[in-house]
């Protein structure tokens, strides 16, 4: 996929892999606690479906945006942990970028519609 | 390279384990149970199985595993119906190497070029025949053109080689050769070898270069000049073994000193494809072997063939006119009549090289791969049945994978894999019979081995038998594998395939099963056809016993024998032989019976009319105990005597035919006749018995009308001698006694053609008998797995309906009204196809006519039987799952699946 195709689409994705990245921004996490990040910092409006978590994660980490070990949970189970890398980084910046852009976008063509409607 | 190592499968489960845990101590910390807590995290997880696919499916190191996943799976699958597997395999395998060879085959005769540079500017010049010529002694061949029906002739005179070369400015290079047997002798022993005399621009107009030492150039084809000559690859790897100091050594050529300059490189068999040339020498050696056939300086012995090389841009047309003309002034210098005809000339293109075997066995071979055509087909069918029968019997299974998160690709691709795995060990199991099956065709055609190499060796008909192979696979199991791919999950997963089931999966075996049946029907007429040509060239009463006689040629003429000392080294030479033990007798004659060869003159009897049949007459000179030896019967009169007849009145012993012919039914005892050649005029022959019937030549002609000679009758034209050892001796011991007791008496007499009595039948219908026995052969074997593909298609189906038929009991049917009922649908499905097969049947066996004997092509007892087979084939095949079906009993039935 280019990356051209990511700036028009991909929205689904594209914002799964986003959080994950913004997720692990603020530190080292395990899957489970990436999922349990999201939904409690979205105030539980986002829902994020574990089957599609670790393939997600597997595609970020052969891009080599995040890097990820053994180690042990609070609670002392083994777990993978995840951390950015600075690749990923960089692209968590551009991300983000992109995403107010296109939010900006959005509203800036959803706006006069209701004011006509 | 720096490369971080692929997570493993295993990994990866483990980090899904540890999120459900960590999970479910989340909502355990909730409040919620053990049990609960692990429940609802391994459902908040949703589809494992299918997540695990798609780790699977992302890395690409995986895709090989995968690969190797699906073969081991599909292997494993289908060595669950060994036999099915079997059969698809086997008739693939055989479908490949059947097509391998004949593909070999048909490249090596119809398609190749000369293994020389731009083929394409090669011509071989003929004549056009006509009484008129002025032609004396005309040695070659003549052959009725097949495009034009033309007969044409191969040789010119020597003169008019060279008036071609000078005088044709369309050619850029001209050459001549004459092909012939001649006597090696090198290391102490003779042999004879296929060769050739060419003249010495031979190999520079072909651009052939030896792969040893050097080709015979123009100072080679002087008078006078140091005797050379060129070895092929394979008489140097006989009878030198590949020794690189041939080159330089001396042998005998028919007796002639002669030194090796080179050595041909294996590719390189001579021109004429199917016969290979052994041996090169010069043109202007023919002088030297003082035979009538040969001359450099008599302008009416026509004896070279002509090969030309056309100058770019020349058309065949303008080169023709030109090389008529220089034919006709080189005619004007010696015919006084100004009546005397220039032959027309025609240009044959060469760049396949002189097709004579060719242009005979298009037919043949064009038959033979309608033949491999039809064993593909089956292949084909007989495989997606299999794939088709495997992939709907799988529809739950496949369902349930499914639906546990296997992708369709992921089911599309294991039906494929199982299809690649058949072609794979299909390719390889065919592919190594092609070889001796090659040889087989190769023996069946008469042709030389080395020259019709199996054509992988250049990897252009493996690559097409391989390909073949792959998309035969791939197209049987697209269909199926797409099939499963659009299952309907649910109707699948509780699917006990009641009435009517089996949807496209039963539509596309009501199309396949009219096809195998039309395919079977064409295999089975063709056995039918050669079947009984087989029989027919069995039945034929030679008259002679073939049993128990070995067959030689010695030819002491060619080493200064001549006449009586010619005629007693002969009779030395029999007395020796008939005195190894275990010898009961030896017969001498000119020819060998059923060798291809005849003599032929007119005779006429004194004091009688020319009967309406005319007086051809074949001779064969032979000694008084030919008919003992041959177990030829005395039917009136004495038999040959003994001794030398030269000084005698001749006498002769007539067969049947010629009794019958000339007398009717009185006895030609003491009667005299003549014969009409020069060499044979003047003699009065007195006729002193006869014998039985028998075949001379070759099997197929009726016997002819025979005269029996004693050989020294001929004494002053005796050559060559064909030696008959009846004994119960094993063969090869008996060949290897006779080659030293000849050898004994003068090393020197080429001793050759030991072959048995049996072998020359064997050749003689040789092309007919193993044409009919390859046809026969291959099309059982094929109509075999086409039965056996038809049997489990139709078992296949019929257990299908399993259900439907309890329904059916159950509802109060009769046992038999429902095998009946799927009896019959069968039967139909049969007719449609024996609809479509005759008339096929009829259509093609036309084009098999000439390679029949003894039946018409539409005979009708082949066809009869044909499609009484096939009917009995289906019905079986119905019948048997059909009455298992409707002995089940009905509750077991319905449930059935």
């Amino acid at each position: 996929m280019s990356t051209e195709d990511k700036d028009r689409i991909a929205l689904l994705q594209g914002t799964l892999d986003l959080l994950i990245l913004r997720t692990l921004g603020l530190g080292k996490k395990h899957g489970q606690g990436i999922a349990r990040s999201i939904q409690a910092e979205s105030d539980d409006v986002l829902l994020v479906d574990h089957g599609s978590l670790y393939p997600a994660l597997q595609r970020l980490e052969e891009k080599r945006w995040i890097a990820a070990e053994w180690g042990v949970s609070e609670n002392n189970r083994r777990a993978r942990f995840y951390s950015l890398t600075r690749a990923g980084r960089q692209q968590l910046a551009r991300e983000t970028s992109q995403w107010e852009r296109l939010v900006t976008a959005m509203a800036r063509v959803l706006k006069p519609k209701e004011t006509e409607g | 390279m720096f490369r971080r190592r692929k997570r493993t499968h295993h990994d990866f489960s483990e980090e899904v384990e540890s999120h459900i845990e960590l999970e479910a101590d989340r909502l355990r910390e909730q409040g919620l149970t053990e049990a609960d807590a692990l429940a609802q995290a391994r459902r908040a997880f949703g589809n494992v199985t299918s997540t695990k696919e798609r780790f699977y499916e992302s890395t690409r190191l995986v895709t090989l595993e995968q690969m190797w996943h699906d073969v081991r799976y599909g292997f494993r699958s289908l060595m669950r119906n060994p036999w099915t597997f079997a059969v698809a395999t086997g008739s693939l395998a055989l479908a490949i190497s059947a097509s391998t060879a004949a593909f070999s085959l048909g490249d090596a005769l119809l398609v190749r070029s000369l293994p020389v540079q731009q083929p394409e500017q090669l011509r071989i010049l003929q004549w056009v025949d006509s009484p008129n010529a002025p032609v004396k002694n005309n040695s070659g061949y003549s052959i009725r053109d097949p495009q034009t029906g033309q007969k044409v002739k191969s040789s010119f005179s020597w003169a008019a080689a060279q008036a071609f070369a000078a005088g044709v400015p369309y050619f850029s290079e001209v050459a001549g050769f004459a092909p012939d047997e001649f006597v090696l002798t090198a290391n102490g022993t003779s042999d004879y070898v296929s060769g050739s005399m060419v003249s010495g621009s031979w190999f520079h107009t072909l651009r052939a270069d030896a792969a040893l030492g050097r080709t015979i150039r123009s100072e080679d084809d002087q008078p006078g000049k140091p005797r050379v000559a060129v070895l092929s690859q394979a008489l140097w790897t006989r009878r030198f073994h590949q020794d690189p100091k041939a080159i330089g050594a001396g042998i005998y050529v028919n007796n002639q000193p002669v030194t090796i300059v080179g050595v041909m490189p294996a590719r390189f068999t001579g021109i004429e494809p199917g016969r290979a040339v052994d041996l090169y020498i010069p043109m202007a050696m023919a002088e030297e072997f003082k035979e009538v056939s040969y001359s450099l300086t008599v302008p009416t012995t026509w004896w070279v063939q002509i090969v030309a090389r056309m100058r770019p841009g020349a058309t065949d047309a303008a080169a023709a006119v030109s090389a008529h003309s220089a034919l006709g002034g080189v005619i004007q210098t010696y015919a006084a009549t100004p009546g005397a005809v220039v032959p027309q000339i025609v240009l044959k293109y060469a760049g396949r090289g002189l097709t004579l075997t060719s242009d005979y066995m298009r037919q043949y071979i064009y038959v033979l791969s309608a033949l491999v055509l039809a064993i593909l087909l089956i292949a084909c069918t007989n495989l997606a049945n299999l794939l088709l029968a495997r992939t709907v019997a799988r529809s739950r299974d496949v369902a349930v994978r499914l639906s546990l998160g296997a992708s369709r690709q992921r089911i599309l691709r294991h039906t494929v894999s199982e299809a690649l795995i058949i072609a794979v060990l299909g390719a390889l199991v065919g592919v190594v019979l092609a070889a001796p099956l090659l040889k087989l065709l190769t023996q069946w055609i008469g042709a030389d081995q080395e020259s019709i190499p199996l054509a992988w060796a250049d990897g252009r008909v493996l690559a097409v038998a391989v390909a073949l192979c792959f998309a035969t696979a791939l197209a049987a199991s697209l269909l199926p594998g797409l099939r499963a791919g659009k299952l309907d999950l649910a109707p699948a997963l509780k699917a006990t395939h009641v009435v009517g089931s089996g949807g496209g999966g039963m539509r596309l075996s009501r199309l396949l099963i009219p096809i195998q049946v039309a395919l079977s029907l064409l295999l089975l007429v063709a056995i039918g056809l050669f079947g009984q040509t087989l029989l027919q060239l069995a039945a034929i009463d030679l008259g002679f016993r073939t049993d128990r006689i070995l067959t030689l040629e010695a030819d002491a003429s060619r080493n200064g024998y001549k006449e009586h000392r010619l005629a007693a080294v002969y009779e030395d030479i029999r007395e020796k032989l008939a005195a190894i033990p275990g010898v009961e007798s030896v017969a001498l004659s000119h020819e060998r019976l059923l060798a291809g060869n005849s003599s032929i003159d007119k005779a006429t009897v004194l004091g009688r009319p020319e009967p309406a049949a005319g007086g051809q007459t074949h001779i064969l000179y032979c000694s008084d105990s030919f008919f003992s030896t041959m177990r030829i019967p005395l039917l009136l009169g004495k038999g040959l005597p003994p001794g030398d007849r030269s000084a005698q009145p001749p006498v002769a012993v007539v067969n049947e035919a010629f009794a019958k012919r000339h007398f009717g039914t009185e006895s030609p005892i003491g009667q005299r006749f003549t014969f009409e050649s020069p060499n044979r005029r003047e003699q009065q022959i007195e006729i002193i018995g006869v014998v039985k019937n028998t075949r001379y030549s070759n099997v197929r002609d009726d016997a002819p009308a025979i005269a029996h000679l004693p050989y020294t009758q001929n004494i002053q034209r005796l050559n060559r001698m064909s030696f008959a050892i009846r004994s119960a001796l094993p063969t090869a011991a008996l060949a290897e006694a006779a080659r030293k007791t000849i050898g004994s008496i003068d090393p020197a007499i080429p001793v050759a053609k030991v072959q048995t009595q049996e072998d020359l039948l064997n050749r003689s219908i040789g092309a007919e008998r193993m044409f009919a026995m390859l046809v026969s052969g291959f099309g059982l074997l094929a109509a075999l797995l086409a039965a056996i593909g038809l049997y489990a298609l139709m078992a296949w189906s019929a257990s299908r309906r399993t259900a439907e038929i309890g329904i059916r009991m159950a509802l109060g049917a009769r046992r038999y009204s429902v095998q009946w009922l799927v009896v019959r649908q069968s039967l139909m499905l049969a007719a449609l196809g024996v609809a479509a097969g005759i008339p096929a049947a009829v259509y093609l066996s036309k084009y098999v006519e000439s390679m029949l004997y003894g039946v018409k092509p539409t005979d009708p007892i082949s066809f009869v039987a044909a499609v009484a087979a096939m009917i009995v084939v289906i019905a079986a095949a119905a019948w048997i799952p059909a009455r298992r079906a409707s002995r089940v009993n009905a509750m077991n039935a319905l449930r059935a699946d």
